[in-house]
C-alpha cells in the first residue's frame, strides 16, 4: 500500500510509455535480458535503491547474453548489434529508473521505438509505431491537463490536423530509388511444397490454408497461371529436372500486365510469377524456361512490383531427347486406345485428339487418391482407378503426350481463384502441376481441365447435402469474403505504406498529373472534412457558450464594469432580467438539462 | 488581443528525434521511419495551431474582494469567459482554465492599486511557450496592513490594570487568558470576566500620536483596532492629526489608506 501510495502520477506516466515502447523488444531480446526486465520491475517495486546491485546484475547478465558476438563478426552483424543497444539501453532505464524521474528516463521511450524500427518492418509494427505516439501524446496531455476526457480530446484534434500533412509528406518527400534494407527478422516459412522433384505419390494432399503468396493486378489477366519450376525427366515414380535442355525463346510477347506481388518465405529459391515475366528483378534470375528463380532461398517476405506478358510464343531451337522420354513397357492399354490417334500428321490436331481422349476417359479430380503404380500412371489413371489430383493428372497427360509423338513437360506452380477486386491471394492449397506440350510451340494444357465433373452425375444425391448445407455454407463463405477483405485491406497498406517507393511516388505523380480537377476535389474535400471534425470537437459546448456570445453582444452596447449579475440588471430589461436569473440559477444553485435548455432558447430568441 | 510565441528550448531534443527518424528512413529506405519523422513534423503545426487557439481565448474577468489590505494574500476572482488549457498566471497553474477560479495576489503598499494587466503563459500543447497580457484595468484601495497588538490584549493591559469595574460575567468567545473568570473554569464551565471599560456604550478613541512606531506601523495599528472593534460591536473614534474621524469604518479605513 506504501509504495502504491509513494507512486506519483509523474512516474506512472513515464513507466507507461516505456513499457509500451519496450513491449516489441521483449520478444528479440536474449533470455537474460528478459530475466532482467523482470529482475528490474522487483526492485523498482521494492523501492530501495539497489542501484550497485541492479548495475552489477545487468552487465553480468549481458555479458551472458552477447560474450559470444563480443568480435568483430558478432558485432558487424546489424542486427546483434542493434540488440546490443537495446540491451544496453534497457539496463541503463532500469538504473534510471531506481534514482527517479530524469531527463534520460523521459527519452528512451523515444529512443525505445527507433531501435525498434530497425528490427521490425511490418504492418504490425506501422500500427504499433502510430499507437506509440498516440499514446506518448496522450501522456503528455494527461500530464498537463489532468483531464482523461479532455487530453484524449485533445489528442484526437492534434492527429487530425496532422494528418493531412503526414499524408503530403509522406507521400512527396524525396526517396531514394533503390531496394529496402533487408534487416529484421523472418517469420516462419510457408510449407508450399515445392521443390526440384514432383512425386507422383499417392499420398492425400494436405489442403493448407496458409498464404504463399498476395497478388494485386492493374489490369486483370484471363488466367492465373504462375510458373515455378519446368520439369522434363521423368523418373517413374517422380519428375526432376534435366539440365541438357536448351533455352526456350521467347517470340511476340504481347498484353502486358503490371502487378504487385508479395510472396511469403518459402525457404525455397522458387519464385512464382504470372505466365510470362520477361525479367527477373535484383537478386533473382530468369531461367532458360522463362521461370524467376532467386539467388538464395527465400527467408524473407518479398514485395514487389513486376511485368508479364500473358500473351507469348515459346519456342525450342531444337527438341531435346528428354522431352520425349517414355518407357514403353508401361501403358500397355493407353498405347493401344491411342494408336490411331498417334497417326494424326497434324501435331495441333494430334493434341487436341489426345485432349478429347483424355476428356473421354472421365476421370475424376479427387484430393484423396486410391493406390497407383507410378510407372504405369497412365493406365492407372485413365483406365484403372479413375482418380487422382493435379500431380496424377499432369503426369499422366505428359506420358501420354509422349507416347503419341509429343514432346512434353510438366511446370509446377499455383493457379489461384480466391479474389477481391484485383487482388488476389494464392493459398499453399492452390499448388498446381500442368503439362505443356510442345507442337510447334510450347502449349499449356491443363489436364485438371478435362476432369471428369463429379456434380454431372451425382447431381440428385449432392442437391440434397448442397441443401442442407447450404446455411451453414453461406455464412463460411461470408466470413471467407471478410477475411479475404481484411487481406486485401493489409496488402493495400503494404503497398501503399511500407513499400511505398520512388515507383510509386512517380506512378501518383502521373496518376495526379492526368486527373487534377478530380485530385485538387478530393483534396478540398478531404481538408473540409477534418476541419469539419477539428471544428466540431473543438467547438464551444453548454449555456456558458452562449452566454458568453450575448454578453460579447451587450458589451458592445454598454461597457462592461461589473458583474455578470449586475451588468445584466442594469439594461432594465424584462427578458434580460429572466435570461440573468436563470443563468445564476444554473450556475450556482441547481443545475438541470430543462433549465439549460430554456436558457438556451431565451438567449437565441433574445435581439 | 495579441500575444508572443517562443520555441520552448526542451523542443530541440523534438527536431532532432525528427531528424533521426528521417534520416534512418532515407538510408535504410524505412518508411515507418518516416512515417513516425512526419507525424512529429506535423506535430509541431498542430501544436503552434492550438497552442495559438488556446492563448488567443484566454480571457476572464477580475474580482476583487471588497476589503483588501497591504502585504496580506488574497484571492482574486478570475472569471474565465472561455475555455482554455495549461495557462500560468501570476505563477499559479490552472490545468483547465474555466468559468470561475481564485488567484492567490498580493499588493504590498496601501492606497489605490491599479492592476493594468496580467500576464498569461502558456506552454500548451508542448513545444511552445505563449506570452499574452490579459487586460484588466481596474483600480482599487488598499487598506493599510493589518498589523500591531491585538484591541483586547490593548484593553486588557492597559485598563483591567487600574480602576476598571467588573461589570458581569459572560460566555467566552475567545477572549484574552487575563479576561479569563478562573473560578469557573473549575466547575467545568468557561466564562469570562465583563469589565465596564468593554462596555458597547462606551466609546474608544484610537489616538495616531500616541502609538509609538513609524507612519506605517501607526496606520496599520489603527487598522487592525479599528477591525476588532468593528468585530466586536465596540464604539469608537480615530484621532489623526488632530482630526476626529467618526462613523463608518469604510471611510475611516480609506482615509487610512489614503494618508
Amino acid at each position: 500500500m506504501g509504495i502504491v501510495m509513494k507512486y506519483s502520477k509523474h512516474l506512472l506516466y513515464i513507466d507507461i510509455a516505456l513499457i509500451v515502447s519496450f513491449l516489441p523488444l521483449f520478444f528479440v531480446v536474449p533470455i537474460f535480458m528478459k530475466l532482467y526486465f523482470f529482475i528490474g520491475i522487483v526492485f523498482i517495486l521494492l523501492k530501495k535503491s539497489y542501484i550497485k546491485t541492479a548495475a552489477i546484475i545487468g552487465f553480468i547478465l549481458f555479458f551472458l547474453s552477447f560474450y559470444q558476438s563480443f568480435n568483430f563478426y558478432g558485432i558487424s552483424r546489424f542486427n546483434t548489434f542493434i540488440i546490443m543497444l537495446i540491451s544496453l539501453l534497457e539496463i541503463g532505464v532500469i538504473l534510471q529508473r531506481l534514482k527517479g524521474v530524469n531527463f534520460y528516463l523521459l527519452i528512451s521511450p523515444m529512443l525505445f521505438l527507433m531501435l525498434s524500427m530497425f528490427l521490425f518492418k511490418n504492418i504490425f509494427m506501422l500500427f504499433y509505431a502510430v499507437f506509440e505516439i498516440f499514446l506518448a501524446m496522450f501522456l503528455i496531455l494527461l500530464y498537463k491537463i489532468d483531464s482523461l476526457k479532455e487530453a484524449l480530446k485533445l489528442n484526437f484534434i492534434i492527429f487530425l490536423i496532422s494528418l493531412p500533412f503526414v499524408i503530403v509528406l509522406f507521400l512527396f518527400s524525396p526517396r531514394k530509388s533503390y531496394f529496402s534494407s533487408s534487416f529484421g527478422f523472418h517469420q516462419g516459412f510457408v510449407t508450399s511444397g515445392f521443390s526440384n522433384k514432383m512425386y507422383v505419390s499417392d499420398n492425400a494432399v494436405i489442403n493448407s490454408n496458409q498464404v504463399v503468396m498476395e497478388v494485386s493486378f492493374s489490369k486483370m489477366p484471363k488466367e492465373f497461371y504462375f510458373r515455378g519450376n519446368v520439369l522434363y525427366k521423368n523418373f517413374g515414380t517422380y519428375w526432376g529436372e534435366s539440365f541438357a535442355v536448351p533455352k526456350d525463346i521467347l517470340k511476340n510477347p504481347k498484353n502486358l500486365i503490371v502487378y504487385r506481388e508479395k510472396m511469403y518465405p518459402t525457404n525455397r529459391r522458387y519464385f512464382f510469377a504470372l505466365d510470362l515475366p520477361v525479367e527477373a528483378f535484383k537478386g533473382a534470375y530468369l531461367t532458360k524456361f522463362y521461370t524467376i528463380k532467386l539467388n538464395k532461398p527465400l527467408k524473407k517476405i518479398i514485395n514487389i512490383k513486376l511485368n508479364s506478358f500473358t500473351n507469348y510464343t515459346l519456342k525450342l531451337p531444337f527438341i531435346p531427347l528428354v522431352a520425349l522420354e517414355v518407357n514403353r513397357h508401361f501403358n500397355k492399354k493407353t498405347q493401344k486406345a491411342i494408336k490411331d490417334i498417334v497417326k494424326i500428321k497434324n501435331k495441333n490436331k494430334r493434341l487436341q485428339a489426345l485432349i478429347d481422349f483424355f476428356a473421354s476417359r472421365k476421370v475424376v479430380y479427387t484430393l484423396k487418391p486410391p493406390k497407383m503404380n507410378p510407372f504405369n500412371i497412365v493406365d492407372e489413371l485413365l483406365f484403372n482407378k479413375k482418380r487422382g489430383y493435379c500431380v496424377h493428372f499432369a503426369s499422366a497427360f505428359a506420358l501420354l503426350a509422349r507416347l503419341a509423338g509429343l514432346p512434353s513437360r510438366i511446370v509446377t506452380g499455383f493457379v489461384g481463384d480466391e479474389f477481391y477486386k484485383n487482388y488476389m491471394v494464392i493459398r499453399a492449397k492452390d499448388a498446381h502441376a500442368w503439362v505443356e506440350v510442345y507442337t510447334d510451340k510450347w502449349v499449356r494444357v491443363d489436364p485438371v481441365d478435362f476432369a471428369y465433373n463429379i456434380k454431372k452425375t451425382q447431381k440428385e444425391n449432392i442437391n440434397k447435402n448442397i441443401n442442407n448445407a447450404k446455411n451453414s455454407e453461406n455464412s463460411q463463405k461470408l466470413k471467407e469474403d471478410k477475411n479475404l477483405f481484411f487481406m486485401y485491406l493489409r496488402f493495400k497498406i503494404e503497398e501503399w505504406v511500407l513499400n511505398y517507393d520512388v515507383f510509386t511516388q512517380n506512378k501518383l505523380i502521373n496518376y495526379i498529373k492526368t486527373y487534377k480537377k478530380q485530385v485538387i476535389i478530393s483534396i478540398i474535400l478531404f481538408l473540409a472534412f477534418i476541419a469539419f471534425i477539428v471544428f466540431f470537437l473543438l467547438r464551444c459546448k453548454g449555456y456558458e457558450c452562449y452566454m458568453q456570445k450575448l454578453l460579447k453582444k451587450l458589451e458592445k452596447r454598454k461597457k462592461r464594469e461589473s458583474t455578470v449579475y449586475e451588468f445584466l440588471r442594469n439594461f432594465n430589461d424584462e427578458k434580460l432580467n429572466e435570461i440573468n436569473n436563470l443563468y445564476h440559477k444554473l450556475k450556482f444553485y441547481k443545475f438541470s438539462k430543462n433549465d439549460e435548455k430554456k436558457l438556451i432558447k431565451k438567449i437565441k430568441g433574445f435581439k | 488581443m495579441k500575444f508572443k510565441k517562443y520555441f520552448s528550448k526542451k523542443c530541440y531534443l523534438l527536431l532532432l528525434a525528427i531528424i533521426l527518424f528521417l534520416t534512418a528512413g532515407y538510408f535504410h529506405s524505412n518508411n515507418i521511419s518516416y512515417l513516425v519523422g512526419f507525424f512529429l513534423i506535423s506535430f509541431l503545426f498542430a501544436f503552434a495551431v492550438l497552442g495559438c487557439l488556446n492563448i488567443k481565448k484566454v480571457d476572464f474577468d477580475v474580482i476583487f474582494p471588497k476589503k483588501i489590505f497591504a502585504n496580506t494574500p488574497f484571492d482574486l476572482i478570475l472569471k474565465f469567459k472561455n475555455k482554455s488549457y495549461d495557462i500560468y498566471i501570476n505563477h499559479t497553474h490552472f490545468k483547465i482554465a474555466q468559468g470561475s477560479k481564485t488567484l492567490s495576489f498580493i499588493i504590498k503598499k496601501r492606497g489605490y492599486f491599479i492592476l493594468d494587466e496580467l500576464e498569461v503563459i502558456s506552454t500548451f500543447p508542448v513545444c511552445n511557450k505563449f506570452v499574452k497580457k490579459v487586460k484588466v484595468n481596474k483600480k482599487v484601495l488598499v487598506y493599510p496592513e493589518i498589523k500591531g497588538e491585538s484591541l483586547k490584549d490593548f484593553i486588557s493591559k492597559n485598563v483591567t490594570k487600574g480602576s476598571d469595574e467588573f461589570d458581569s460575567l459572560k460566555a467566552y468567545e475567545g477572549e484574552g487568558l487575563n479576561l479569563i473568570h478562573w473560578g469557573s473554569v473549575a466547575k467545568g464551565e468557561i466564562f469570562v470576566k465583563k469589565f465596564e471599560s468593554l462596555n458597547k456604550t462606551k466609546k474608544f478613541v484610537f489616538d495616531y500620536s500616541k502609538i509609538k512606531g513609524d507612519k506605517e506601523f501607526r496606520l496599520s495599528q489603527i487598522t487592525k483596532w479599528v477591525l476588532e472593534a468593528e468585530k466586536m460591536g465596540l464604539k469608537y473614534k480615530v484621532i489623526l492629526d488632530g482630526n476626529y474621524l467618526d462613523g463608518n469604518s469604510d471611510e475611516i479605513l480609506k482615509t487610512l489608506a489614503l494618508y
